[in-house]
C-alpha cells in the first residue's frame, strides 16, 4: 500500500500562487462575495502563510510558505469527529465524507495547521459558474467542513484506469492539481515509501522540516528550507 | 365575500390542474428528446452490445454516452430510407451537430459510483439496475430502479460487500 505525501521546495517556489488557484478551481471551492472576503471569510484549501521578509532593500527576499492540509499520520482532527466524517485511509490520505459531516467544527478547532474551512453560507457564485465546476468533485453544502484531500478524485480515476489496464498505478498517473500546475516544479508528490519516487528522494534532503514538528502529528507534507546553509 | 372565496378556490384548483398538466407533459413526453433513440432496434435487431456504445462500462467509472462522431460510423448513410426516426439522426450526422442526450441515471456529486467495479469485478448484469433495455423502443421515461442509497445497500448487504461510508461518499 503506498503512502502518499508531498515535499515543497521553498528554494524553488517563486510564490506565484498558481497552486492556490489550481486547487480552488479543481476542487470547486466556494467563491464567496466580495463583502465576505473582506471580512476574512474567503475559502482556500491551500493558502500562503504569512510572509517573512529577509534582508534589507534592495536585496529583499520574501519567504512564503504554501500551506495545505498536512495529511498527518497522527491526525488530531479525526480523533474529535463524533460522526467519523473525517478519517484516515490506508494510503495515508485523510479524507472527508461530506454527507456525514454535521458541522460541529471540532476538527477545525483541533487542527493545529488551520487547514480546514467551513461553509458558512450557501454557494454564492453565479449560476453560470456551475458549468465550470469539476464534475468529479462534489459541491459542498452549507454547514459542512472541508479541506484538502490530495485531490483524491484523481487517485480514484487513476486507480480505475490502472486496474482496467492491469498494471500498477504510476507516479505520473496521480498528481494533485497544485503539483501538476507548479511552474517551477517546487512541489513533489508521490509515494513516500517508494525509494525510487521523486518525492522520497526529495524527502531525504538535509533541508527537510515540517510545520510544528513538536506536536507529534507527523505531517506528510514536508518542506525544504529556502536557506542554503 | 362568498363570491371572492369561490373565485379564489377556483383559481387554486385551476393552478393545480395546470401545474399537473404541465408537469405531466414535461416528464412523460418524448417530444423534447433530441433523438427518439430506440434501444430495441440497436440491441435486439442489430445485435449491438451495450459496451459497444457505452464504452466506459468495463474500464471507467462512467459508462459514457456516444457522441455524434460515434453515431456517424453507422449513420453516415441511410440504412432504412423509409424510417422517419433514422432520418433525424442522419441529418444530425450530416450537420455534425452534437446530441444533447438526456441523462436519466445520475448519482449526486458526493457519490462515487464506478461502472467498472460493478460490471467487471462484481459481474453484475446491466439489467440489475437498468432493466431490460433491449425491449425499450422509445426513450426511457422512467428509471427502472430508484438510484437511492437503500437500493445500493440492499445489494451490498446481500452480497457481503463493504458498506463503509468512505467507500462511496466523498
Amino acid at each position: 500500500m503506498p503512502r502518499y505525501g508531498m515535499v515543497i521546495d521553498l528554494n524553488k517556489c517563486n510564490q506565484c500562487e498558481a497552486c492556490i488557484t489550481a486547487c480552488k478551481l479543481e476542487n470547486n471551492v466556494q467563491i464567496v462575495s466580495k463583502e465576505n472576503a473582506e471580512m476574512g471569510r474567503a475559502m482556500f484549501w491551500m493558502k500562503m502563510l504569512d510572509t517573512n521578509y529577509e534582508g534589507s532593500y534592495p536585496d529583499v527576499r520574501a519567504e512564503n510558505v504554501p500551506a495545505l492540509c498536512m495529511q498527518c499520520d497522527e491526525p488530531s482532527c479525526i480523533k474529535v469527529c463524533p460522526v467519523r466524517a473525517t478519517f484516515k485511509r490506508d494510503d495515508g490520505i485523510v479524507a472527508q465524507i461530506y454527507p456525514q459531516c454535521i458541522g460541529c467544527r471540532y476538527c477545525m478547532a483541533n487542527c493545529p495547521y488551520t487547514a480546514k474551512v467551513f461553509n458558512w453560507f450557501k454557494d454564492e457564485q453565479p449560476v453560470e459558474n456551475e458549468k465550470c465546476n469539476n464534475i468529479d468533485v462534489s459541491v459542498r453544502p452549507k454547514g459542512v467542513v472541508e479541506k484538502c484531500t490530495f485531490c483524491i478524485h484523481r487517485l480514484q480515476i487513476a486507480k480505475e484506469k490502472a486496474k482496467a489496464e492491469k498494471r500498477e498505478i504510476r507516479e505520473e498517473d496521480y498528481q494533485p492539481a497544485c503539483a501538476e500546475v507548479c511552474a517551477s516544479k517546487a512541489i513533489y508528490f508521490g509515494d513516500l515509501d517508494d525509494p525510487h519516487s521523486k518525492v522520497s528522494k526529495a524527502m531525504h534532503d538535509y533541508r527537510k522540516f515540517t510545520l510544528q514538528e513538536d506536536l507529534g502529528t507527523k505531517p506528510k507534507v514536508y518542506y525544504l528550507s529556502a536557506k542554503s546553509e | 365575500m362568498k363570491n371572492k372565496l369561490f373565485v379564489l378556490i377556483l383559481f387554486v384548483i385551476g393552478a393545480a390542474v395546470g401545474y399537473f398538466i404541465f408537469n405531466h407533459k414535461s416528464t412523460s413526453s418524448t417530444d423534447d428528446y433530441p433523438v427518439p433513440f430506440s434501444h430495441y432496434v440497436h440491441t435486439s435487431k442489430h445485435k449491438i452490445k451495450c459496451v459497444n456504445c457505452h464504452r466506459g462500462v468495463e474500464t471507467d467509472a462512467r459508462a459514457g454516452i456516444p457522441n455524434i462522431d460515434y453515431c456517424s460510423m453507422c449513420h453516415s448513410t441511410l440504412i432504412n430510407p423509409a424510417s422517419k426516426r433514422e432520418k433525424i439522426i442522419y441529418n444530425l450526422v450530416k450537420e455534425n451537430k452534437p446530441i444533447v442526450w438526456k441523462v436519466h441515471y445520475t448519482v449526486p456529486d458526493y457519490v462515487y459510483f464506478s461502472h467498472r467495479r460493478h460490471v467487471k469485478l462484481g459481474k453484475l448484469d446491466c439489467t440489475a439496475c437498468h432493466g431490460d433495455m433491449t425491449k425499450q423502443d422509445s426513450p426511457d421515461l422512467k428509471n427502472f430502479s430508484p438510484i437511492m442509497m437503500p437500493f445500493c445497500f440492499n445489494c451490498h448487504e446481500q452480497k457481503d460487500i463493504t458498506t463503509d461510508c468512505g467507500n462511496c461518499h466523498h
